[in-house]
């Protein structure tokens, strides 16, 4: 369930930010491409409907951000794990401000935030705010991206699509990047060129006004100024509120993750891998955690989510037993149906004492061994063909 | 084995010497300098003899037959003969000469420091006043959000070119290589498919550099910025080759991975803050030109030269009981990066 929801929030936040981005792509042609492809990949998004739906999957996709946090074991992860877990902490404080940005345009200015007035902003008014709205394309991307293929090379048909998928990946990002360039462009000169005019022009005269005329324009101009100025104000306070609480939150999840981690036993644990080194270390982290930090090869494709079942290892003994299998573990063990002897690395936490395990799958199997072998014969099959490395 | 510690620790601390003496010379004038002090005429430096050309055989033979020319060489002969006795007299004289020269360049060394290190407190303003000139705060804005477009280019380029090489990486990097020659073989299989990634990642990245229009002072700041990040990743790429910080099987130096990850970080930090260091003082040179702000060129210089050494000391610090606990007896404890 967790998972499915983590997937479906995520894809629609991909969807939307793809959209975005191919938007900007039309900059590469002229800065009215932009305007018109707005109607079709940005504007049906200010729908209530998909409003909502994009309100909602942020939350959800950030509530279980931080669930993930929460349960982790131990914050020296793999690299792309690394790139996914800070991008993604990123992603909310860095896009708050154009979030509110845009919403305050609409509701509180009454203006339709186009992408001339927002690259004007971004080129000329405000270029901090550019340069951090190119941060966030980047890593907002880089974010969903990991997210999705964590999901997809598990598929049947990734090996068939992936080699086309790879230089999209790269494509829709760059040819963003570079139409928001070349828009900057376009708004750069356009102002340029208008102020190149208004200082040709010939200053028309002003109407005479009688002094009470005069007094009433610049009270109505002083009332506007401040309404505007409370209105700023107020989005900016909307803005530091949701960063606040994003900050609030986060430091909640940890703090909740080192009470958690505290109260588990420090004892220690000795793994005897067959094949391989026999190590000893701290309980509380997972046989697959446990071969990462002491550079021991093992196969693990989805990365510690439970849903390749690649890092499943033969139990040749434990004492005391292994815990029972969770929900996750169970339901990718029945799919491969596994013997009652295998577990998922990662999901398995030892408890103090001693294991003997046995790795089942290569540690160098890719997506497309993994579909040939599971198709042409039963799970279990994709042997360990190669020596155990002698760390 | 502690003996072997100390004469790790002396070649380290010879290295340390080393470096500062390098990075501290980074600067033009000291190269200047330097450069000065091994001109031809120093007794230090051999040139090599190469055969006159004809012409010149043809100059000294006309010379030798112009009698005022040999009337002066025999006066000078003379002249020698006189003074030829006391030829110790004359080496001192030159060698306190030397001497002399020497000590008047280490004055002008220390007095030039001194300058530059009371201009050193007024360099960021000096920095920021020559920015300015040259660039509004929109433009410098522009400029990052430029260099980041580029950066991304590269990047994606090199993702791309691992997507479609990793699984021939990670088959290098799983399978144990019995012999040497076949560890040796994966380690360059391992380091070319690495190379090619900074290779790919470089092309792009220039390439991106190139369509876009940078003011002329900030090029020399981007070409360093892109210095810094292929001089990193080289010294990362070739400190893999041979520490395999990660993977014992293709591990050339024979290390315990608990000797050689440490150093390999160590390598790669020590390598950007040297690289930052030499960049951060061209950059400074270039911005600075004919400013107030280039007194204090040197002072950055050393400074960048002293916070590498620094970090070279700690390095040193850090890895010495590492090793000796490692080479003694096997290491036991819980490794420091699984207590978080």
């Amino acid at each position: 369930m967790i998972r499915n929801l983590r997937m479906l929030s995520g894809s629609v936040l991909l969807i939307f930010v793809t959209g975005h981005l191919l938007n900007m792509a039309f900059g590469l042609l002229s800065l009215e491409a932009v305007e018109t492809a707005r109607r079709f990949l940005t504007v049906p998004w200010s729908t209530l409907p998909l409003s909502v739906l994009l309100m909602a999957s942020m939350l959800v996709h950030g509530f279980l951000g931080l669930l993930s946090l929460y349960k982790r074991n131990t914050l020296n992860m793999s690299a792309y794990d690394r790139i996914q877990l800070i991008s993604g902490l990123l992603i909310i404080p860095m896009l708050a401000s154009h979030i509110v940005g845009i919403a305050a345009a609409k509701n509180l200015f009454g203006f339709d935030p186009t992408y001339r007035i927002i690259l004007t902003y971004f080129w000329l008014d405000a270029p901090l705010e550019g340069l951090r709205q190119v941060f966030v394309v980047v890593i907002a991307w880089v974010h969903g991206c990991i997210g999705m293929f964590s999901w997809m090379r598990l598929k049947i048909w990734w090996n068939r699509v992936s080699w086309f998928i790879y230089p999209l990946v790269v494509a829709v990002p760059v040819l963003a990047l570079l139409g928001f360039v070349e828009a900057g462009k376009d708004v750069i000169a356009e102002r340029t060129l208008a102020i190149a005019q208004q200082m040709d022009a010939v200053p028309e005269k002003a109407p005479q006004l009688s002094e009470a005329e005069e007094s009433a324009r610049q009270q109505a101009d002083a009332a506007a100024a401040q309404i505007n100025s409370e209105k700023l104000a107020f989005s900016k306070r909307i803005m530091w509120s949701i960063i606040f609480i994003f900050a609030f939150l986060l430091a909640l999840t940890l703090f909740a993750r080192a009470i958690r981690l505290r109260k588990a036993p420090n004892s220690m644990t000795s793994i005897r891998y067959m094949k391989g080194p026999e190590i000893t270390t701290q309980v509380g982290k997972s046989l697959l955690e446990i071969s990462r930090l002491h550079d021991v090869p093992h196969a693990n494709l989805c990365r510690g989510r439970g849903r390749c079942g690649t890092c499943r290892v033969r139990v040749i003994e434990a004492s005391p037993a292994l815990p029972g299998a969770g929900e996750i573990e169970q339901q990718t063990l029945d799919r491969l149906d596994c013997g009652p002897d295998v577990r998922l690395a990662c999901q398995v936490l030892p408890a103090a004492g001693t294991v003997s395990i046995e790795r089942i799958i290569a540690p160098d199997i890719t997506p497309a061994d993994l579909y040939n072998s599971v198709q042409s014969d039963s799970a279990e099959l994709i042997h360990w063909t190669v020596e155990a490395s002698d760390v | 084995m502690f003996r072997r510690n100390c004469n790790l620790s002396t070649v380290l601390a010879a290295a340390l010497l080393a470096v500062f003496a390098f990075l501290s010379g980074l600067n033009p004038a000291e190269a200047q300098s330097t450069t000065q002090m091994l001109t031809p005429d120093s007794p230090d430096v051999s040139v090599e003899s190469k055969p006159p050309s004809p012409n010149d055989v043809r100059e000294l033979l006309r010379l030798l037959s112009d009698q005022s020319v040999i009337d002066w060489l025999k006066s000078e002969s003379a002249a020698t003969a006189a003074t030829g006795s006391d030829e110790t007299g004359a080496t001192t004289i030159g060698l306190q000469q030397e001497f002399s020269h020497r000590v008047d360049q280490i004055r002008a060394r220390l007095s030039d420091l001194a300058v530059s290190w009371r201009n050193l407190p007024a360099t960021p303003s000096f920095l920021a006043e020559a920015w300015q000139a040259q660039m509004s705060v929109d433009q410098t804005l522009r400029s990052i959000t430029y260099v980041l477009i580029f950066l991304v280019v590269g990047s994606g380029l090199e993702w791309l070119y691992r997507q479609y090489t990793q699984n021939l990486l990670l088959g290098l990097e799983m399978r144990r290589q019995s012999s040497l020659w076949g560890k040796f073989q994966a380690a360059v299989k391992r380091a070319l498919l690495i190379f090619g990634g900074l290779l790919i990642f470089a092309v792009g990245a220039i390439g991106a550099f190139l369509s876009f229009d940078w003011p002329e002072f900030i090029d020399n700041l981007v070409l360093n910025l892109l210095l810094i990040v292929i001089s990193v990743r080289c010294a990362s790429t070739l400190s893999m080759f041979l520490l395999a910080p990660r993977v014992t099987a293709l591990r050339l130096v024979p290390l315990p991975g608990a000797i050689a990850r440490p150093m390999h970080n160590w390598i790669v930090l020590l390598v950007t803050v040297a690289t930052v260091g030499m960049a951060t003082s061209d950059v400074f040179l270039h911005l600075a030109g004919s400013t107030d702000a280039v007194g204090a060129a040197l002072a950055i210089s050393v400074c960048a030269a002293s916070i590498t050494t620094l970090l070279l000391i700690i390095a040193v610090w850090h890895m010495t009981p590492i090793i000796h606990r490692n080479t003694t007896a096997p290491d036991e404890r819980v490794p420091r990066r699984e207590r978080f």
